[in-house]
């Protein structure tokens, strides 16, 4: 489901990306390479009109990779080891926008702004999310707080106690 | 090869690499799931001896992925909209560790370092590198790329903004 339908089925895990994405405009998005294996790259997201859009260059590999296959996983960035401000994953699917309203609208937004207008021909994406979950870990007791959500489903929360090896819960 | 073979083949790209792991102190790591969609996780790391070793907690997804699919790929950390300092990616195979002394041993000096170990179980992977690249974003748009692909040496190269995208400068 598009960015819009998300965040009124998973409110929560919907406003923690938000959050977490409003301080830099990146992410890391995981695709998959020509030889099945994974790749890893930084990714500039926008939440514009319905949609969380995933802008790239043109012909760059993570592109490639998604003009391949669609399944990706986006995941917001993390900034210190503790992981105080906990991790937000959203998977899905990366399809393409075809919709030159859409590119125009966005590409004008993009350029009010940041100043700089994307050029075509470049690749936007717009993410079908299916799966999102959030993971927090309390580094002094070693608990996590672990969010999750399916499409179709509701949103859960649940607390996972460490209990010196192993979390339980 | 191991982590300080990839040194000895490309210094300046494993001394970036090294620094920028540091610097925050966990990395990315990417798997492949079970239906051979990408897994993302973050990764805590130590470097110890010849390798760099990968460790993680006992049955977790990833750790379960690699089990499974040795193949990955690990990122740096981004901390910022102008991924300052570049960023570092290597890709390559997880490989499991079995051997005792070696787990014992990576136990203690992570203790060492650190001030924390992981008790009971947990699994250790070294990471055996194929391939890795730093990029660096300039201001004005340009950015220079190192590439390393094993068997091969080291290629730096610039890869100019033209206002659109980004062109490739033979250097």
């Amino acid at each position: 489901m598009n960015w819009q339908q998300f965040s009124e089925s998973a409110p929560e895990l919907a406003q923690l990306f938000s959050e977490r994405l409003d301080k830099t405009g990146l992410a890391l998005i995981g695709t998959i390479r020509k030889d099945g294996t994974p790749r890893i790259s930084p990714l500039e997201v926008d939440v514009f009109e319905d949609h969380l859009l995933l802008g790239m260059m043109w012909q760059s590999k993570k592109a490639l990779d998604l003009m391949r296959d669609q399944r990706c996983l986006v995941h917001s960035v993390v900034s210190d080891k503790d992981g105080s401000e906990g991790e937000v994953k959203l998977r899905g699917r990366a399809v393409d926008v075809a919709d030159e309203g859409l590119r125009e609208r966005s590409a004008q937004h993009t350029f009010d702004t940041t100043g700089w207008r994307p050029e075509e021909p470049y690749h936007l994406f717009s993410f079908d999310i299916e799966e999102a979950a959030y993971i927090k870990y309390h580094s002094e007791s070693g608990d996590q707080t672990v969010k999750r959500w399916r499409a179709g489903g509701k949103e859960q929360s649940r607390e996972r106690k460490w209990t010196g090896s192993r979390l339980e819960g | 090869m191991n982590w300080s073979s990839f040194a000895s083949a490309a210094p300046a790209l494993a001394q970036r690499g090294r620094e920028l792991f540091e610097r925050v102190g966990v990395l990315f790591i990417g798997t492949l799931r079970k239906d051979g969609s990408p897994r993302v996780s973050g990764c805590e790391f130590f470097f110890l001896e010849e390798d760099l070793y990968l460790g993680m907690m006992w049955q977790s997804k990833k750790a379960l992925d690699l089990l499974r699919e040795p193949r990955c790929y690990i990122q740096s950390a981004v901390t910022d909209k102008n991924v300052n300092g570049g960023e570092f990616k290597c890709y390559g195979r997880a490989v499991e560790v079995s051997d005792s002394d070696t787990i014992e041993r990576y136990g203690r000096a992570l203790k060492e370092a650190t001030g924390w170990a992981p008790e009971g179980s947990f699994h250790l992977f070294a990471f055996d590198i194929d391939g890795a690249a730093f990029i660096e974003y300039q201001q004005n748009g340009d950015q220079l790329l190192i590439e390393w692909r094993q068997g091969a040496s080291p290629h730096e190269r610039l890869r100019r903004w033209t206002g659109s995208g980004v062109v490739d400068d033979s250097k």
